[in-house]
């Protein structure tokens, strides 16, 4: 997905697994209007850019290539919400070469129409979940509600 | 206020279903029994004394784990993170089960006091599929005027002459209550939106003579009581001052109010018929239950199921209530558990809220649903 150069500020330092430059997309920091996710107006840049860094560093990826990624936990060890109408996880869509990566706060369900979601699968898909957990993001609890849909 | 008594162990029956990662429990409308969906979608019954089984079905095409299971009449709806499906209830005999589906996620799925079947889709607003004496074959989806509400709960609340309406936790939008039907409806619904308050779950309260008498839960452990929500304009909130836990899920029944966290299971006796009394609740005890568990619901035969990662546990209310031994027969396995009894810091205070101005209904469309071989 390309989203051109002049969407939003970029991160002054790449991600330190891949080298990934990270755009800050102004459709998804107040400029993209009620459909699109935003971020916590709360939550600073480098706050954003850790999610994402971690999110290349641990590679819970989905088929697509597409990255996912969590706020770390707070001091009472809950997983913080990072989009305003409380989502917890963000994510990555797959930038293509020499572009810079963008993310957002995903839904947590699918909400397209019929016609367009035949046999499709809900993002991100189980196996990122699973591969979260592996990683000791979140519990065997906490993926079996994420599975839901649910907060945590 | 905080007072802990002694915690002492107890144990508690489990329920587990081979091959059957249950991601949700609740009671069967129809023969006593528990209805149980998994992690891939399918769902299964079991009678009470765990003798009977029924399934397990595939019924999701998406294959997601089942948030929700509700029935109307002859039918069932099971949702997921990525669709709705209506078909028959399935019987004991097993073979083709004809279903459709809607390709969008819920949070869950209900029933109405009327039979519809009511999911709370999030932006998107309720999906709201009318009683039909056949399979279901296409739905309505209820747009609220207010962009805010992120719908992620909802029930239905109705009395024969004051018709029925629908309330809703929003998430940080607020706790909603839109008009579905009736005589008594002269307005369009009306929003309360304290300030940082993420409205994760609402119940009705269930006690005779209040049908409109509601608890909706935050995030943060608060608990907003409202005693008539066509008539109130006021709020009693319960404030449980728990920084430590994020609330899951809110259950009334019998007068009682249930409250689950990340971190316990909490039990208030009678405190949904004191505050409808207008006896005062800022000085509620409960009982409490350490479990971390990912979801509760109201079972069969006066009893809560609560679904942990590996299993459920069937919770008779007395037991809890009492703070004695929860098992309710012949254990299949053991479980053991901290109860105590606590007196949990609360305070009351008013609400005000916010009339929409327009109806949601004129924002609704329908669709058709797709059949699924």
């Amino acid at each position: 997905m390309s989203i051109g150069e002049t969407s939003g500020p970029i991160h002054p330092v790449p991600t330190r697994r891949s080298g990934y430059l990270y755009l800050f997309y102004n459709k998804h920091h107040g400029r993209g209007g009620h459909e699109a996710a935003q971020w916590l107006p709360s939550l600073s840049r480098d706050d954003e850019f850790a999610v994402f860094d971690v999110a290349d560093r641990d590679d819970p990826s989905d088929e697509r290539g597409w990255l996912y990624g969590m706020r770390p936990r707070d001091e009472a060890g809950h997983i913080p919400d990072l989009g305003t109408w409380g989502q917890q996880i963000a994510e990555f869509p797959l930038a293509r070469s020499n572009d810079p990566w963008h993310g957002y706060p995903l839904w947590p369900l699918g909400e397209e129409g019929p016609e367009n979601r035949k046999g499709e699968k809900g993002r991100p898909s189980k196996s990122v979940f699973l591969r979260m957990q592996a990683l000791g993001v979140i519990t065997h609890r906490e993926r079996k509600k994420l599975y839901k849909g649910d907060h945590l | 206020m905080i007072s802990d008594s002694g915690a002492e162990s107890v144990k508690i029956r489990t329920t587990c279903l081979p091959n059957f990662e249950v991601s949700w429990a609740g009671g069967s409308p129809g023969q006593p029994g528990y209805w149980f969906g998994s992690d891939d979608g399918r769902v299964q019954f079991m009678s009470l004394d765990g003798a009977e089984l029924i399934g397990p079905y595939a019924i999701a095409p998406s294959e997601e784990a089942v948030n929700g299971i509700a029935f109307a009449g002859g039918l069932m709806a099971v949702s997921t993170r990525n669709d709705v499906t209506f078909l028959k209830v399935p019987g004991p005999r097993g073979g083709h089960v004809r279903r459709t589906v809607f390709h969008g996620g819920a949070h869950g799925v209900a029933s109405t006091h009327s039979g519809s079947i009511i999911a709370p889709m999030g932006r998107r607003g309720i999906l709201l599929m009318d009683p039909r004496p056949e399979t279901a074959q296409r739905v309505r989806i209820l747009k609220p005027a207010d962009e805010a509400l992120y719908i992620y709960k909802v029930v239905s609340l109705a009395s024969p002459d004051r018709g029925t309406i629908l309330a809703c936790a929003g998430r940080r939008g607020g706790f909603a209550t839109l008009p579905l039907a009736g005589a008594g409806l002269e307005n369009y619904g009306k929003k309360l939106r304290p300030v940082g308050v993420d409205f994760v779950d609402v119940a009705a309260l269930d006690v005779d003579g209040f049908p409109f008498a509601v608890a909706a839960l935050g995030l943060d452990c608060s608990i907003h009581f409202v005693r008539d929500l066509l008539g109130d304009q006021t709020t009693t909130t319960l404030h449980l001052s728990s920084r430590r836990e994020r609330a899951y899920r809110i259950l009334c029944t019998e007068g009682h109010v249930f409250l689950l966290t990340d971190k316990r299971l909490y039990a208030f006796k009678d405190l949904a018929v004191r505050f409808l009394r207008g006896e005062a609740i800022n000085d509620a005890t409960a009982q409490s239950m350490d479990l971390e568990a990912v979801d509760a619901s109201l079972g069969p035969d006066r009893s809560l199921l609560v679904v942990m990662p590996d299993s459920v546990y069937p919770l008779k209310i007395d037991s809890i209530l009492a703070g004695g031994d929860p098992r309710t027969g012949p254990p299949r396995n053991d479980s053991r558990t901290d109860l105590g009894t606590k007196r949990l810091p609360t305070d009351s205070d008013d609400g005000s809220w916010e009339s929409f101005e327009k109806t949601p209904l004129e924002q609704s469309e329908e669709l058709e649903l797709t059949e699924v071989l």
